[in-house]
């Protein structure tokens, strides 16, 4: 690959898809500044891997490399005391124009979705945030679009009956 | 009545703009349909966080330049930029060329104009600011544009008359509606009869006074307003209801000059009113005073945020 292109190519790619999956990361481990190096590491290695990676492929590489490195990181240490002390500071950082304009309903819904199973939050914010479609989830979490669907009903119904029930 | 398996179905496929017109109309007759609907169109605006993109960049450029180096080649991001602009010349070269010497009609506004713009099968079509539309000399044998910006078009009846945008296209017997595409950003209104908008593999027939917004191919919850405020800026007001921040503001600078670099955050913010085409200052302060933000302008064109 010409250099030039490949830069390009690294840039095009990067400005599509860092904030999806800085959000994705995000939405596993609830850690803004774990989730941001993981982005930038997972970057790195794509850039090193660029020339052996197949076209149309990178989303996936992208997605499975971060999802690795997660993985790694859990495994190393005992995140749980993190995302509580992540939560905290979490509340408090929250913009003051979010903190005035924030109806009941939006806290009711915020907090419906931390409640939700991790598997269908995850299908559920990739679905409505990043906008994927149930056949790109499949591929990206590596299961079956009849699944993805499930998990996004039930995440649905779940927000529901919660909202309610508040 | 639907059962269980049933309605699931529906709910799947309307999250993803699948449902026909029936099916829709099935759908949103359910009692589920008004929560979920709600759930939907508020988790949007919630505030996830976000990453500094930028920064995170500059981190990885790091990171990689110092691979590289430890390789082979030294200097490989710094010609990034250059290669961009390059290309970027190139695209507006080309551009350029293919506007001078295609022999389509082109009509197109400067900031801060209108145009009102009879097309040869008598359907009117005024542009707002920093707008253009072109259409081929045989328009009347197939009624089609291209459109860029925003205007409002009052349609004579007859053939299927097309409006193309980057973002998706509109397709109208004879009908009166808005389009405002800019940015990743497309709505379209419908001020009398029915409208048809198609995005991506999805489309959706619109009524009188209502509207679609389609960010990134991603269809938005169907919004109704009054029909009368439907295309006001052609009076010199431009009017909204419940609108992203980002998309006022991207309005507001096809009638000003002016540089408005809104800070992430803003743009999700919701905005109910409207602003005046023919002074700058007050514009902003119809629209930024009421939501409580912030501002100074630095110089004559540029809007800065203070918090």
């Amino acid at each position: 690959m010409h250099k030039n292109n490949k830069e390009l190519k690294f840039k095009t790619n990067y400005e599509a898809w860092a904030q999806a999956l800085f959000r994705f990361i995000y939405f596993k481990s609830k850690d803004k500044q774990l989730a941001q190096d993981i982005v930038q590491d997972s970057f790195v290695k794509y850039w090193d891997k660029m020339e052996s990676i197949e076209e149309g492929k990178e989303k996936s590489y992208l997605y499975t490399t971060a999802k690795n490195l997660l993985y790694n990181i859990i495994a190393h240490q005992n995140v749980v005391q993190k995302h509580e002390a992540n939560q905290l500071q979490k509340t408090e950082n929250i913009d003051p124009h979010f903190k005035l304009e924030e109806s009941e309903f939006k806290l009711k819904l915020e907090s419906a979705i931390e409640n939700l199973p991790d598997k269908q939050r995850e299908v559920f914010l990739m679905h409505r945030i990043d906008g994927y479609k149930y056949k790109e989830i499949a591929k990206l979490l590596e299961l079956s679009q009849k699944a993805v669907e499930k998990r996004m009903a039930l995440a649905l119904k779940q927000l529901r009956t919660t909202i309610s029930n508040i | 009545m639907k059962t269980e398996e049933e309605k699931d179905k529906l709910l799947i496929r309307w999250l993803e703009g699948d449902l026909t017109a029936e099916e829709s109309s099935i759908f949103e007759n359910t009692p589920e349909f008004k929560d979920y609907q709600k759930i939907v169109s508020e988790t949007e605006h919630l505030p996830y966080p976000q990453m500094d993109t930028k920064i995170a960049f500059a981190n990885i450029t790091k990171k990689i330049s110092k691979t590289d180096s430890k390789a082979s080649t030294p200097t490989k991001i710094v010609t990034l930029r250059r290669t961009i602009m390059a290309i970027a010349a190139v695209g507006i070269l080309l551009v350029s060329f293919l506007f001078l010497f295609s022999d389509s009609p082109t009509i197109y506004t400067n900031v801060g104009q209108y145009v009102s713009h009879i097309l040869p099968d008598g359907s009117k079509v005024v542009l707002n600011g920093n707008s253009a539309i072109d259409y081929r000399p045989d328009f009347t044998e197939e009624r089609r544009m291209h459109l860029e910006g925003e205007a409002f078009f009052n349609v004579q009846e007859g053939s299927t008359f097309r409006v193309k945008t980057n973002l998706g296209s509109i397709t109208v017997l004879g009908t009166s509606f808005n389009v405002f595409s800019r940015d990743e950003i497309l709505v379209v209104a419908c001020k009398t009869g029915k409208v048809q908008v198609e995005s991506g593999t999805h489309s959706i027939v619109l009524s009188k006074g209502e509207s679609i917004r389609i960010d990134n191919q991603k269809f938005q919850g169907r919004v109704f307003q009054n029909p009368n405020r439907i295309g006001t800026w052609q009076s010199g007001d431009s009017y909204f209801s419940s609108a992203r921040l980002e998309e006022v503001i991207l309005s507001l600078s096809g009638n000003y000059d002016v540089t408005i670099d809104l800070p992430p955050t803003l743009k999700s913010r919701r905005f109910t009113g409207s602003f005046v085409h023919n002074d700058l200052k007050k514009a902003l302060n119809m629209v930024l005073s009421p939501m409580g933000i912030s501002y100074k302008m630095e110089g004559q064109h540029k809007v800065v945020f203070t918090d």
